[in-house]
């Protein structure tokens, strides 16, 4: 079934959104992968591969592109005893349409590798 | 229900929604074009699913010929292709023919190796699988048991000539 509409109104408030703008707000590539060991996804939507690219330090690939290198890209990683942050790095490897590179770092900003790396982006397609 | 007719991000979804995925036990082992070390590519087992089954991924073709746009504060222009940045300085990346991911009827089913090789070609740059100068491969196929079991000194491999 499918459903057109331009805009979804909210009964009580009357509030409305642009289906254009809740389709540009949808995450358009997400990832969970397993950091450590044999590295692996877990579960993901719009990916075509991950990179192991060293301690640490990871890519990942979209299968449809974004429509630039401008998207938001964010994520997170944790699952061990120390607390791990998410760094995505554009000097060394500098984000593409379809290529985003990122670390998962301890509290001193030291590259490990983690048991859980969640990445995400947002922006529009190609 | 006719996947060529629909655009590349409705046939994700639909991928994602009616495949199992698939988790391939074979890797890529490649040298970074900058010297930096190794890297080890991972197929997505969604993706792997979508390549066996067929009707989803376009043409590898397409990504090889997708053309980004970058511009520096110069206000010069530089083409590159979609897995490739020109370096510090350079941005934008605007993809300039992105609608030929969703144009180009689908592929047909492919095999694990066949997929593979698929992958080498989209999301390893070109100076590591198109070389035709260098003596020797700068990256092989393996079976994730071939990697060594621990990863303390990952940063330190490299790729055997015997490999």
């Amino acid at each position: 079934m499918t459903i057109v509409a331009e805009t979804i109104e909210d009964l009580s408030s009357a509030d409305s959104l642009d289906i254009e703008t809740l389709i540009n707000c949808a995450p358009k590539q997400w990832l969970n992968l397993n950091g450590i060991g044999t590295i692996a996804a877990r579960d993901s939507f719009n990916s075509a591969s991950l990179t192991d690219l060293g301690l640490g330090s990871y890519q990942h690939s979209t299968i449809n592109a974004f429509a630039n290198a401008g998207y938001a890209f964010s994520g997170a990683a944790g699952g061990t005893s120390l607390a791990i942050t998410f760094a995505n790095y554009d000097v060394t490897a500098p984000r593409t349409a379809t290529v985003s590179a990122f670390y998962a770092l301890d509290e001193a900003a030291t590259a490990l590798d983690a048991a859980n790396v969640d990445s995400m982006g947002i922006g529009e397609l190609a | 229900m006719n996947l060529k007719r629909k655009l590349l991000f409705e046939r994700i979804l639909h991928g994602k929604a009616n495949l199992e995925p698939v988790q391939s036990d074979l890797r890529v082992v490649y040298e970074r074009p900058d010297g930096s070390g190794i890297s080890v590519l991972i197929p997505d087992p969604n993706w792997m699913a979508m390549a066996q089954a067929g009707g989803y991924l376009p043409p590898v073709d397409v990504y090889l010929n997708l053309q980004c746009e970058w511009t520096n504060a110069e206000g010069e222009t530089c083409i590159t292709d979609s897995i490739t940045h020109p370096g510090p300085g350079w941005t934008g990346g605007k993809v300039l023919n992105g609608h030929m991911l969703h144009l180009v009827h689908p592929i047909d089913p492919l095999t694990e190796e066949q997929a593979i090789e698929y992958l080498i070609q989209k999301d390893i740059p070109r100076t590591v699988w198109q070389d035709t100068r260098a003596n020797r491969p700068k990256f092989i196929i393996v079976h994730v048991s071939q990697l060594p079991a621990t990863r303390a000194f990952r940063n330190a491999w490299t790729i055997s000539e015997a490999a």
